[in-house]
C-alpha cells in the first residue's frame, strides 16, 4: 500500500526529540530522531550505510550518530564523518537526510523530495502554544491503515454509536453535513442547532440548557486534520462560544499501523487544572474506543475478497472525496515516477484519474446541452 | 447534505470538459450510473460556457433553468437534486434558515440534496451574473439520492 511521500507527517513530539537516537518508521521508511547540541532536530535514514544496522541502536558523538556495529558516524547531514578503520572515507558513505520542522510541539518530517518541502504547507497548530487556550495530548499508536483514522475523522457519526457515553448523541446523525473540496483539503461540517452540550464538555464548560454545537473536521490531504468543534449560543456567532481546537497528526507506519498525535485545545476554563486532567482521562476513553473500533475494521478488511466495496451513503461524501484526492496525490507521485503521461480523468464522473480505467459507458442515456 | 468542489479540485478531460457532478461520483464501486453535469471547454464568449446534463433515461429527469439577476430562493423539493454551477460573476449561496454562506465562482458546482426539502438564498455580486441551476428528479418513488 502505497504512501504520499510529498508531505509534512507529525515524527515527534518535541520532547521524544533528545540527545538518545529515537527510532521511528514514517511511510514504512525507518528513520532516526535525535537533537543537535545546538538543540536543532535531526532525522536520518536509520539505516548504517555500512552494513545496515539500525543508527538508532548506536550512540550520539557530538553531532554525528555513531554506528552501534562498526563506528561509522554520520553528520547531521547524512554525510559520514568517521569511519574507525581507515582515514579516507568512501564516497558513497551516507544515508539520507530528512526534512524536519518543528512548530507548536510537534517535529514534522517530509518524506519525499526534499527540494519541494515547504514549511509554509504545515498546518497551523499555533492553539497548543496560546496562553489563551488549554491543551490535552496524547499519542497512539493505532493498529490500522491510516486511512481508517481520516475515515474516522470526517465521518463524526460514529460518535453516536462508537462514543455514546462521551462526546456522543443520537442527534450527531440526524443533522446533515456541508462538505467542501478546495484544492487538496476536505472539510466537512456539521452543524446541530438547540442541543445540550456533550457530557465530556458540559462540566468543564459549567453550562446546563440547550446550545447550537458544531463541528468541522478540516482535513488537509494526506497527514493532518483539525478538528474546529464547540457550543454556541443559540443562533450566535461561532466565534463566540466555548472552542475547542482538536489536533490530528496521522502518520502511516506501515500499510496496517499509523502513529496517531493529538492536541485537544480549548478556550475555557484554561485554568482549571483539575477539568484538564478529567478531560485528559475521558478523552484517552474515547480515543480507545476508536482505537480499538479501528483495529477490528482493519482485520475485518484484510479478509474483504477483492471486488467487494464500502456501500457509501449521501453522508460519506466527504469520506469519498478525501479519499479521491488522496488517490490523486498517489497517482500524481507514481505519474511522476514513471516519467509523463496525460494527467487526465474519465469524463463522466467526478475528476478522478483513477476512476477512468473502471468506467464504462451506460447502456442508454439522455443529453441536454443548455447554455 | 451539500456539497461544494472548488475549481481548483477538479481535473480537466483530455476533451478539456469537467465533470462538475455527478451521481454516483465515481465509478469505482460499481453503483448504478444516474447523472452528471459537465462544462465543455471554456468558452470564448461571455456566456460562461455551457453545461451540459446527462441522465439514465430510465430513472431520472434533468431540468435546467437561468438566473441572470437576483436574489432569488432556490428550493428544493424532498428526494430532489439540485446543482447550482456559476457561469459568470460571483454569488452569495446562503442557508435560508441558518448562517451558513459561501461565495461561488465560476468553475465551482454547489449540490443540495437530501430527503427533506430546504431553501437557499442565492445573490449575485454587482455585475454580469449567470448562474445554471440543473434540478434532477427521480422517475420512479424512490428519493433521488447522492451517491459519493
Amino acid at each position: 500500500m502505497p504512501h504520499v511521500l510529498n508531505a509534512w507527517y507529525v515524527a515527534a513530539w518535541s520532547h521524544e526529540v533528545t540527545r538518545d537516537p529515537v527510532a521511528r518508521t514514517i511511510c514504512q521508511q525507518p528513520v532516526v530522531l535525535y537533537r543537535a547540541k545546538d538543540g536543532s532536530a535531526v532525522a536520518l535514514a536509520d539505516r548504517c550505510a555500512h552494513r545496515g544496522y539500525p543508527l538508532s541502536a548506536g550512540r550520539l558523538v557530538e553531532d554525528s550518530i555513531e554506528c552501534g556495529y562498526h563506528g561509522f558516524a554520520f553528520g547531521c547531514d547524512g554525510v559520514c564523518t568517521r569511519v574507525p578503520a581507515q582515514s579516507t572515507i568512501p564516497s558513497r558513505s551516507k544515508v539520507r537526510a530528512y526534512p524536519l520542522h518543528e512548530k507548536d510541539g510537534w517535529v514534522w518530517i517530509w518524506t519525499g523530495e526534499a527540494e519541494r518541502a515547504d514549511v509554509t504547507t504545515i498546518p497551523d497548530t499555533h492553539w497548543m502554544n496560546d496562553p489563551a487556550w488549554a491543551t490535552v495530548t496524547h499519542s497512539y499508536l493505532f493498529n490500522c491503515r491510516a486511512d481508517l483514522v481520516h475515515d474516522n475523522l470526517l465521518d463524526l457519526t460514529h460518535e453516536s454509536f462508537i462514543h455514546r457515553t462521551t462526546v456522543g448523541d443520537d442527534y450527531i446523525y440526524e443533522h446533515g453535513i456541508t462538505v467542501e473540496v478546495d484544492g487538496t483539503t476536505v472539510t466537512v461540517d456539521r452543524l446541530m442547532p438547540g442541543v445540550e452540550a456533550p457530557p465530556l464538555y458540559a462540566s468543564t464548560m459549567g453550562v446546563e440548557g440547550l446550545f447550537d454545537r458544531f463541528h468541522a473536521t478540516e482535513f488537509a490531504v494526506p497527514s493532518h486534520h483539525t478538528l474546529h468543534s464547540g457550543i454556541t449560543g443559540r443562533g450566535r456567532p461561532r466565534e463566540e462560544g466555548y472552542l475547542i481546537k482538536v489536533l490530528n497528526g496521522i502518520t502511516p507506519i506501515d500499510e496496517h499501523t499509523c502513529w496517531y498525535y493529538y492536541a485537544f485545545c480549548r478556550n475555557f476554563g484554561i485554568e482549571n487544572s483539575a477539568a484538564t486532567e478529567d478531560l485528559r482521562i475521558g478523552l484517552s476513553t474515547v480515543l480507545d474506543e476508536d482505537a480499538e473500533a479501528l483495529r477490528l475494521q482493519e482485520l475485518a478488511l484484510q479478509t474483504r475478497p477483492k471486488g467487494e466495496h464500502d456501500v457509501l451513503i449521501a453522508q460519506d461524501a466527504g469520506v469519498a472525496k478525501a479519499r479521491r484526492v488522496m488517490s490523486q496525490l498517489l497517482a500524481a507521485e507514481s505519474v511522476a515516477a514513471a516519467g509523463p503521461a496525460s494527467g487526465t480523468s474519465e469524463a463522466r464522473y467526478a475528476a478522478s484519474p483513477a476512476a477512468a480505467a473502471a468506467a464504462a459507458p451506460p447502456a442508454a442515456s439522455a443529453t441536454a446541452s443548455v447554455g | 447534505m451539500w456539497l461544494l468542489v472548488r475549481d481548483n479540485a477538479m481535473t480537466p478531460a483530455a476533451d478539456g470538459s469537467v465533470t462538475l457532478a455527478a451521481c454516483p461520483d465515481t465509478a469505482d464501486r460499481g453503483e448504478d450510473w444516474r447523472w452528471r453535469v459537465w462544462r465543455g471547454p471554456p468558452a470564448a464568449t461571455d456566456s460562461g460556457g455551457e453545461v451540459f446534463v446527462e441522465t439514465d433515461p430510465d430513472s431520472v429527469r434533468a431540468t435546467t433553468s437561468f438566473v441572470d439577476s437576483g436574489p432569488v430562493t432556490v428550493s428544493r423539493r424532498a428526494g430532489e437534486e439540485v446543482v447550482v454551477v456559476p457561469l459568470v460573476g460571483h454569488h452569495l449561496v446562503a442557508d435560508s434558515a441558518g448562517p451558513w454562506q459561501r461565495w461561488l465562482h465560476p468553475g465551482d458546482a454547489f449540490v443540495l440534496e437530501g430527503e427533506e426539502s430546504e431553501t437557499v438564498n442565492l445573490s449575485s455580486a454587482p455585475g454580469p451574473a449567470r448562474v445554471a441551476i440543473v434540478r434532477l428528479n427521480t422517475l420512479n418513488d424512490a428519493p433521488l439520492r447522492w451517491v459519493p
